[in-house]
């Protein structure tokens, strides 16, 4: 084991032998630079180890003891920070030595040694006047370093980090000199030791202030944003990643003096840091340039820690993982979690400060550059997964820091403290994904993320090109990957301590990921990885099946035997498609584990997972830029909120009112729709059937097992009569038969057949919501039946659709016309799927339709079974416009002349659903009996609800006879169709644009297709029910956030002085906060 | 004379200070910064002044027990030297920065260097 002070010496050594070394060989020095770079790595995590045994280390220097010389600290805290810092020392070092274009040489080198000596002292000193010649050490060779750039502006930047580093250590070295003439003491222990007779408050003032300055609170910190704008990304890293942890570290010495002598000073710092963390992430989401944003970010980051370490009830969480860490490292609860988060962000931060030397500009914008942006696609992996750490998703340190943070927040009742976090999160989410989103976007996709786009063109789409992720590894990308992947492997440790106690199953989902990815990674042929994910899906369901039960054994169903006859149509796939089932698989083994999960945490993480998968799913899609950015924001959105109401332990009706609305946002009900359309229209075709059919359930089964929270007797007597007597079941009804309506209504009024789709999904989970809200027997068994038959005729209706596309090469279902004789079996699965959906005899939908309406009389709800009525009338037309347009009339003169029927394992699944339809419409009791059972639990069905006789269901207000309906409605349609077949002969057949009929003679027939704008009447007559109110209300919300944005960034006006000026204003603010007066 | 030196500290810190704030010329402002060092020094020196005291320098005309009661803190003095090389050193910076911010955009008028910003 080396001593610290050995580091010291050997920083300094290296920093004056390079420049004399170089002249030997720059191999020689570059060799050296990383081995003991290395060393300084290992050495830290030998101290750990030591530490352990026989706890901190001390090491004199001069040979005298402390007042008297100053003296080196170590313990657990200090050891592990730099373990971090030497590991974002040694990888940066790599990249700048082995990636750059203009490598470091010995001069650079010695800067950097310089650099990690300050830093080493900085941690490791407990004199506070050696403190600030650290400090002085740090900043001069950080000053230095910002010269090796290639940005003209640099000089700028590192003037104004001088004007601000100057300032911060005069506050410092005045601070210092009063505590001395106070106590007679420069050495920290000492202090804090001395029993406080003195008013410390001054010196400590100053000193907090001096080492404030340098973490960059709002609003002193628009240097820092320059700096990292224009420096070179490689120190952008440093400073972000090392100096930031080193800084911390050092408050974190300083806090015992802190709480000891100016409890004031630490009130003002959490408000400071809360300030910081917030309006950074706001004024973030307006940059156009990629490093000023990571530059927000980093701000943001560094306050959410600071903010975590002073609040005082960060810590409490008793979080199976934490307390294992804490344990085995000795370390408190808070100090375990601002170490999770200090390596979060340094691994995950200084990794996309040296993705961006990849990109080929520095812009955020398309309207700012030309072409493709994609650059590197071995970028994507590590960028993406640095994007998923830093916004604490799973399975990443900061999602379980963040966990435990706003967990012991909702233990301490710090509503306050929670929303900071959550909504300043939810900024920091959109301009990182909105980041992320636009560097991947594939080459067609148009215009800006945020612009709408109108599919509305008569060309028809491009030819197809290989959309979403393709890996080629780049060796160049080794700093940044190795960082990820060290961030990931310490996240999985703290899954697998997490999970640990039973919940193993949870992890799956990421193994899955990992494996399918090797797959990828292997070039094994499509069919054969596809084969391996119906194998993986087998297992796991085999694996869960004993944990199922009536209600989850349903879900189940749906989520995993749904999900695995839809893999089928993946056998299609004739190139790679790599990611695609790795994401796939780890979605629908997600939602399996939200029947099995057994704690709130292991709830949530799947819930995450489910989120994360599935984001990177639609992603994939060719134009889905815009409509993944809303999806993952309204998902992370409800994400929140549920986390909020986890966190919060549900103690009042308020709590139950927030959970439902995170699960509504994920269901896509009114208001929170505006995600849906997109999400799975633009995700890939074969992806939208698993998205529509399957995942949208995953809310609908949340709401089921949380139903207890949702009645009014579930808070008796909670506090605020108003809250208590809010009745969220009756909410949710109205909410349902709203969205059933809007659903259905902006169905009517697409001309693209998968918005169609897609909002009629919204629409048919508005039924789902409904049923469940009548909280009757009959009315579970009511959406419980709609959540299966919508699996079933969803899925036959996008598979179908999904065909349909790939031979016509359009989603404009006016482009389309007269496919019946084409594609017959594509034809006779539209048309068993939408009469199943319409409601209309003989098929399932019926079925739902009939429980539904008996369900909604019996409690009452006559309003609400008219509107549900009517939306299916609605539901009718958009489904006979579908089947009208693209399978009736004729085909269109020249375009789909040659159309082949769609590939046979597109037509598999469509087989298996249509002979389940038809099954479970002869003989409704094998489908409504388990549905009772499961129901049975929780509502008996002795006294209302159905009955049976033989295979009919009887209601109170009828019955139901599935298969003597089947034959009646045979009848009915088989006599008709009899006749018309006598009759066809004399039908004299018309060519398409035959009209002379007519009085005129159009210039351009295309354009009067009578299949455009289909439906205009009723546009003209309802076309004010379905104005884009909720899109409207979101872009507001989306222009006046960002309009925030702009004015808090506007006070960063860019001047020398200005931003001296802040310095001051903070110093007054701060003085003002700690209780201070003048 | 210890009170008077301490206001002297803070008069000299807050002209340098002004400077920082006001001066519009960059090196104006940089001398501004070294005029903030010099009333920092001047307020460490003053922390370890005694009235009447001596060196502190132990020999045969001062004993350990006559050092407590009669020399200067020798601390603050130690800590100024120091303050000075790295005041001394970290002006250096700021001038040659200066210097490259105006071979970029020839002007000394801290306004025109706006460069980076929001």
């Amino acid at each position: 084991m080396v001593t610290p002070i050995v580091i010291i010496a050997a920083a300094l050594a290296m920093a004056f032998l390079l420049p004399v070394l170089e002249k030997a060989g720059k191999g020689l020095i570059k060799t050296l630079s990383l081995l003991v770079l290395a060393g300084f790595f290992a050495a830290s995590l030998s101290w750990v180890a030591q530490i352990l045994q026989t706890g901190a280390i001390i090491s004199q220097t001069a040979g005298f003891k402390a007042p008297v010389s100053i003296n080196l600290s170590v313990s657990m805290m200090e050891a592990t920070g730099l373990a971090v810092i030497y590991l974002v020392a040694l990888l940066s070092g790599a990249f700048q030595i082995f990636v750059k274009k203009a490598v470091w040489q010995g001069k650079e080198l010695s800067l950097y040694f310089a650099l990690i000596l300050g830093l080493s002292g900085l941690v490791m000193t407990r004199d506070l006047f050696n403190l600030f010649v650290f400090m002085e050490i740090t900043s001069i060779s950080l000053y230095g370093l910002l010269v090796s750039g290639r940005d003209e502006r640099r000089f700028e930047g590192g003037f104004k980090y001088m004007i601000a580093g100057g300032l911060s250590s005069a506050f410092y070295l005045i601070g210092v000199a009063f505590l001395y003439r106070e106590t007679g003491q420069l050495n920290l222990d000492i202090i804090v030791a001395q029993s406080g007779q003195a008013n410390l408050y001054l010196p400590l003032l100053l000193l907090t202030i001096g080492i404030l300055i340098e973490l960059k609170p709002f609003p002193a910190n628009g240097w820092a944003l320059d700096v990292y704008e224009s420096a070179d990304p490689g120190t952008g890293a440093v400073i972000s990643a090392m100096n930031t942890t080193a800084l911390i570290l050092v408050f974190m010495k300083l806090m015992p003096l802190l709480q000891a002598f100016g409890s004031g000073i630490v009130y003002a710092a959490l408000i400071i840091a809360g300030l910081t963390f917030f309006l950074a992430n706001l004024a973030g989401i307006r940059q156009t340039s990629g490093r000023r944003m990571l530059g927000y970010s980093s701000l943001a980051q560094t306050g959410l820690i600071l903010f975590v370490l002073l609040s005082p009830s960060a810590g409490l969480s008793e979080e199976r993982g934490l307390s294992i860490i804490a344990s085995m490292l000795r370390l408190d609860t808070i100090e375990v979690i601002a170490l999770a988060l200090l390596i979060n962000h340094a691994l995950a931060k200084s990794a996309l400060f040296w993705l961006t030397e990849f990109l080929k500009k520095d812009a955020l914008h398309k309207s700012s550059e030309e072409g493709d942006y994609r650059g590197n696609r071995g970028w994507l992996i590590p960028a993406g997964m640095a994007v998923l750490a830093l916004t604490a998703l799973p399975p990443f340190p900061g999602f379980w820091a963040k966990w435990a943070v706003i967990t012991s927040f909702g233990a301490a009742g710090n509503i306050g403290g929670i929303a900071v976090i959550l909504i300043g999160s939810l900024l920091e989410v959109y301009y990182l994904f909105r980041w992320f989103i636009r560097t991947q976007a594939h080459g067609e996709d148009g215009g800006d993320v945020i612009a709408p786009q109108v599919p509305e063109d008569f060309a028809p789409e491009a030819a197809p090109a290989p959309a979403g992720l393709t890996i080629k590894p780049a060796w160049q990308i080794f700093a940044p990957a190795l960082s990820i992947i060290i961030l990931t492997s310490l996240g999985l440790a703290w899954a697998f301590l997490s999970l640990s106690g039973g919940q193993e199953l949870l992890l799956l989902p990421l193994a899955a990921l990992a494996l399918y990815a090797l797959f990828d990674l292997i070039a094994l042929p499509f069919a054969v990885k596809n084969i391996l994910a119906m194998a993986g899906l087998g297992g796991y369901a085999y694996l869960i099946y004993g944990e199922l039960n009536n209600m989850t054994l349903i879900f189940g169903a749906v989520f995993i035997a749904g999900s695995l006859v839809q893999l089928f149509l993946l056998f299609n796939k004739r190139d790679k498609r790599s990611g695609l089932l790795p994401f796939l698989v780890m979605m629908i083994l997600s939602l399996g584990n939200l029947l099995v999960f057994k704690s709130s945490l292991g709830f949530f993480f799947s819930w995450e997972m489910m989120t994360v998968s599935s984001f990177f799913l639609v992603i994939r899609g060719r134009q889905a830029s815009r409509a993944s950015l809303r999806y993952i924001m309204f998902s992370l959105a409800g994400a929140f909120m549920i986390m909020y109401a986890l966190a919060d332990g549900f103690r009042g009706p308020l709590t139950g009112l927030v959970f439902a609305i995170g699960l509504l946002i994920k269901m896509g009900a009114i208001g929170f729709h505006i995600w849906l359309p997109g999400a799975y229209a633009e995700a890939e075709d074969e992806v939208s059937t698993f998205l529509s059919s399957v995942l949208s359930k995953a809310g609908l089964f949340i709401l089921f097992i949380t139903a207890g929270i949702y009645g009014q007797t579930f808070f008796p007597g909670a506090g605020n009569a108003f809250l208590a007597s809010i009745d969220i079941n009756a909410i949710l009804g109205w909410i349902g038969v709203i969205t059933a309506l809007a659903g259905a209504m902006m169905a009517l009024f697409q001309e693209d057949i998968k918005y169609t789709l897609a909002y009629s999904s919204m629409g048919q989970i508005g039924y789902m919501i409904l049923a469940f809200s009548i909280q009757s027997h009959l009315g579970w068994v009511t959406a419980l039946y709609l959540a299966v038959t919508h699996l079933l005729f969803k899925g036959l209706l996008f598979m179908a659709i999904a065909g349909v596309i790939m031979r016509t090469g359009t989603r404009l279902m006016y482009q389309m016309g007269g496919l019946i004789k084409k594609m017959p079996i594509s034809f006779i699965s539209v048309l068993l799927a939408i009469i199943a959906l319409s409601g209309v005899p003989p098929l399932t939908g019926f079925g739902g339709k009939w429980l539904l309406y008996s369900s909604l009389m019996e409690k009452g709800w006559y309003l609400h079974a008219g509107l549900a009525m009517f939306s299916s009338g609605v539901a009718f037309l958009y489904l006979f416009r579908l089947i009208h347009t693209i399978f009736l009339g004729q085909p269109k003169t020249g375009m789909f002349e040659n159309i082949k029927e769609a590939p046979i394992w597109g037509l598999i699944p469509q087989a298996i659903f249509m002979m389940v339809i038809m099954g479970f419409s002869m003989f409704p009791s094998l489908l409504i009996k388990p549905l009772q059972a499961a129901v049975e639990m929780v509502y008996p069905a002795a006294a209302e609800g159905v009955a049976w006789q033989g295979s009919t269901v009887l209601s109170s207000l009828g019955y139901w006879n599935g298969s003597a309906v089947m034959y009646v409605t045979m009848g009915v349609f088989l006599i008709p169709l009899a006749w018309l077949m006598i009759v066809n002969g004399r039908i004299q057949k018309v060519k398409q644009f035959n009209i002379v009929f007519a009085a005129e003679r159009p210039y351009k027939p295309e354009t009067t297709h009578y299949a455009y704008n289909f439906f205009s009447h009723y546009q003209k007559a309802l076309g004010f029910l379905v104005e884009v109110r909720a899109e409207r209300f979101w872009t507001m919300i989306r222009k006046s956030t960002d309009a925030l944005g702009g004015l808090v960034r506007r006070i960063y006006s860019g001047n020398a002085q200005t931003y001296a000026f802040h310095i001051i204003i903070f110093v007054i603010l701060f003085h003002l906060l700690a209780g201070g007066t003048f | 004379m210890t009170q008077l030196l301490y206001i002297l500290a803070f008069v000299v810190m807050a002209i340098g200070l002004w400077g920082i704030l006001s001066r519009r010329h960059l090196i104006r402002m940089i001398i501004g910064f070294s005029i903030l060092d010099t009333g920092i020094h001047i307020l460490l020196v003053a922390i370890g002044y005694r009235k009447g005291g001596t060196a502190p320098i132990l020999d045969e005309a001062l004993s350990k027990g006559e050092a407590l009661m009669n020399a200067v803190d020798p601390v603050p003095s130690a800590l100024v030297l120091t303050a000075i090389v790295i005041g001394l050193a970290v002006t250096a910076l700021m001038l040659s920065f200066a210097v490259r911010m105006v071979q970029n955009n020839p002007t000394m008028n801290a306004d025109e260097h706006k460069e980076l910003k929001w």
